[in-house]
């Protein structure tokens, strides 16, 4: 007899976390100063505590998720990452800068540069599949199948094809990145699915994204602007460098302009988080978002002040308040036969998210 | 023997399964219906953090997992088998081991790096550094565009024999080509290969020709030390490597980039320092004022303050030396005034500076 296999046994499958901030304040004070005073090579412990703490503090249905993934697994991975992609980078530019004349100079570093985007979605699509695998619920894995280089060909192009269209195209690809993630994600061997057909698309994900657009244009225009009229252009193009009171002004503006900004594209956010959230299912449970753009302002603006009055120690908590309210506002519906869901196929890759850290795009926990 | 109830994920599927624990001495026996195994007390280790809950694991069945609440009597009984002892110290010795490669890193960047660019620089041979230079220029001229026209073609020409005579005296590597560009700072540097570039801002600023052959005479003593070569080396140090080593966006990050370029900082300083010495020499030997090296840091010293006065308001703020590129104005004015020896020679003929200083104007 198991306890809860039978569908009938219906489990309310609610996601809670639990995490406070008190001890995420902690956490991020003290695996700061580790990190600085090592070098940041302590990061990489660091972000596996704080998932370990951030997942185990989670639950789905009363059982809390485990992160299974190790300090050293991305230490490794780093390492990994320095060898085959970083350091051939760095050693043909430093050779082409030496060696090549003007001409073939420029020829490296463009190739370079697009091989570099590429290799952004590549590094993305591995952090997902090593986070993936890392991540336990009832004992059993969850799983990222899929061809990273595909998936690093496909961002690269959707990318193309939104400058080209001047951003009309940026909803879009998030949604057609996202199902690629998706689809070819599974909780052991039961595949999740992702539903990205036009039926699927109920959220105004267009209609919120003017606004948005707008948002950015006045953000950039007042920005711009502001530039103009501290006389800074004529200044830079004279090789002048622009005095203490200009500078604090300049920073005045692009944070008062971001808090501007944050009204205009939180409900392109919240459309996009419910957007994505309701695609996304597995056997009989679907999930529902209610993340309203009102939680993301307010969000915003509290873990600003947070990270700002903790001189940037408060980071780490409030990435976990931005998952706590996640949390908290996802509903989910329908049953599971846990007996029906075996272990996954594969244990995953040995190391992880060398390249996602050596390029920075990690972006905390 | 104590027994205790909790949960049991078999790793197999995602059923839970209600269990008994027996804790013995040598382990933990666990049995339900379906489930009867046993894990060695040395496999057992704590998987989750939890307040309210033991999660365990063990080394010899990786996804298996035993949730047992936690309680005075739960905690006394899985006590005994000392689960999640020496995590703590595991963590020091982590941090400890961490710090020494950190501090192996910061030593092999800081120190032998920069000790091993000058002998790096000077084993290079000359073609390759002409190559890296023509690089170079190119990049510099997107932002910085050249003064073109029959102006600049003219200075070029009127202070060709100064340029000439300087070299001799210092013979460097490369023949020294001098450049002027449209920038209105008052600046001057040397790439590597041998080009000099002379900003329009300096120009206007410099009030004789022989403050104009002090500047000269400094660049060149860079391009003779082949400085930027030295500091392309170094810079494999302070910059490559702690840019590959260090990463993330937190404030630990920011810390470590900012002691790079405080470091960075001291060598450049030297550098300038010994350019100045060079200069010095250099003047002296083709029948030159040194003082002429004083003038040149003196007018770039009113044109900063004027700079400033402009911008903050006759609030003038001192940066100490240390947080300095170029070693204290002050200091190096004293330096040159204290070197001056009368000239043999003029540097530029009246009509000749007259047709350097406007090479930046007309088209």
């Amino acid at each position: 007899m198991t306890m809860d296999s039978t569908p009938q046994g219906a489990v309310a499958l609610d996601v809670e976390n639990h995490s406070k901030i008190g001890s995420f304040l902690w956490i991020g004070f003290y695996t700061t100063i580790f990190t600085a005073l090592t070098l940041t090579l302590y990061r990489f412990w660091a972000r596996t505590l704080i998932r370990r703490r951030l997942w185990s503090e989670t639950t789905i249905g009363g059982e809390p998720l485990e992160y299974t993934g190790k300090g050293m697994e991305l230490f490794v991975g780093f390492l990994i990452a320095i060898g085959t992609v970083m350091l051939p980078i760095v050693v043909a530019l430093a050779a082409a800068q030496l060696l090549l004349p003007p001409a073939g100079f420029a020829a490296v570093f463009v190739a370079i540069y697009l091989l570099f985007f590429i290799l952004i979605g590549v590094a993305i699509f591995l952090a997902r599949r090593y986070q993936l695998s890392r991540t336990v619920w009832r004992g059993v894995r969850f799983e990222q199948r899929g061809s990273p280089w595909m998936y690093g060909l496909a961002a690269f192009g959707y990318g193309l094809l939104s400058i080209v269209t001047l951003g009309w195209f940026a909803p879009a690809m998030r949604l057609r990145l996202e199902r690629r993630m998706w689809n070819n994600a599974f909780f052991g061997d039961m595949p999740i699915t992702y539903d990205n057909s036009k039926a699927a698309r109920t959220e105004p994900v267009y209609l919120s994204y003017i606004l948005a657009f707008l948002g950015v244009i006045i953000y950039y225009a007042i920005l711009i602007g502001g530039i103009a009229q501290l006389g800074l252009f004529e200044s830079m193009a004279g090789g002048g460098i622009p005095g203490p009171r200009e500078i604090a002004l300049l920073y005045a503006l692009a944070f008062g302009g971001v808090f501007v900004l944050i009204f205009f594209i939180a409900w392109h956010e919240a459309v996009m988080i419910r957007q994505i959230t309701k695609s996304i299912s597995l056997g009989d449970i679907s999930l529902k978002s209610r993340f309203g753009a009102f939680d993301l302002i307010q969000l915003a603006i509290t873990n600003a002040l947070l990270v700002i009055f903790t001189l940037g120690f408060g980071a780490v908590a409030a990435q976990m308040r931005t998952w706590r309210m996640i949390c908290k506002r996802l509903e989910v519906a329908g049953t599971l036969d846990l007996a029906r869901i075996h272990q996954a196929a594969s244990r995953g890759p040995r190391s992880g998210e060398g390249m996602v850290d050596a390029f920075d795009l990690s972006g905390g926990v | 023997m104590t027994v205790l109830h909790g949960r049991y994920h078999d790793g197999v599927t995602a059923a839970a399964h209600a269990v008994e624990v027996t804790v013995a001495a040598d382990g933990l026996q666990i049995a339900g219906a379906g489930v009867d195994v046993f894990w060695r007390r040395q496999d057992i280790e704590v998987r989750a953090p939890s307040r309210t809950e033991w999660r365990l694991g063990s080394g010899a069945a990786p996804d298996a997992r035993l949730m047992v609440a936690k309680s005075v009597e739960t905690n006394a009984a899985l006590g005994t088998l000392g689960v999640g002892k020496g995590d703590a110290l595991r963590g020091w010795v982590l941090v400890g081991g961490l710090t020494a490669i950190g501090a192996a890193i910061v030593a092999l960047a800081f120190i032998a790096i920069p000790m091993a660019a000058e002998p790096l620089a000077r084993m290079t041979p000359a073609s390759v550094e002409s190559r890296f230079g023509d690089n170079i220029t190119a990049q510099v001229r997107l932002v910085m565009r050249p003064c073109s026209g029959p102006n600049a073609a003219a200075a070029r020409q009127a202070l060709a024999p100064l340029v000439e005579r300087l070299a001799a005296a210092a013979d460097p590597a490369f023949p020294v080509s001098v450049d002027f560009v449209r920038t209105s700072a008052p600046n001057a540097f040397a790439l590597p290969g041998g080009q000099v570039m002379i900003t329009r801002g300096l120009l206007e600023a410099l009030e004789s020709p022989d403050a104009l052959a002090g500047v000269l005479a400094h660049e060149i003593g860079h391009v003779k030390a082949r400085d930027g070569m030295v500091a392309l080396y170094r810079n494999a140090g302070l910059g490559i490597l702690l840019e590959l080593v260090t990463g993330g966006s937190g404030v630990a990050q920011q810390m470590v980039a900012v002691g790079g370029q405080l470091a960075e900082l001291r060598y450049t300083r030297r550098q300038e320092d010994r350019a100045d010495v060079m200069a010095i020499a250099m003047l002296r030997q083709a029948g030159h004022d040194p003082a002429g090296l004083a003038m040149a840091f003196e007018s770039l010293k009113a044109a900063g303050d004027e700079d400033e006065a402009l911008e903050s308001r006759g609030k003038r703020l001192r940066l100490p030396e240390w947080l300095l590129s170029h070693p204290d104005l002050d200091r190096r004015i004293a330096q040159a005034r204290a070197a001056a020896t009368p000239a043999r020679d003029i540097t530029l003929s009246p009509a000749a500076w007259a047709v350097v200083r406007v090479a930046c104007e007309g088209r």
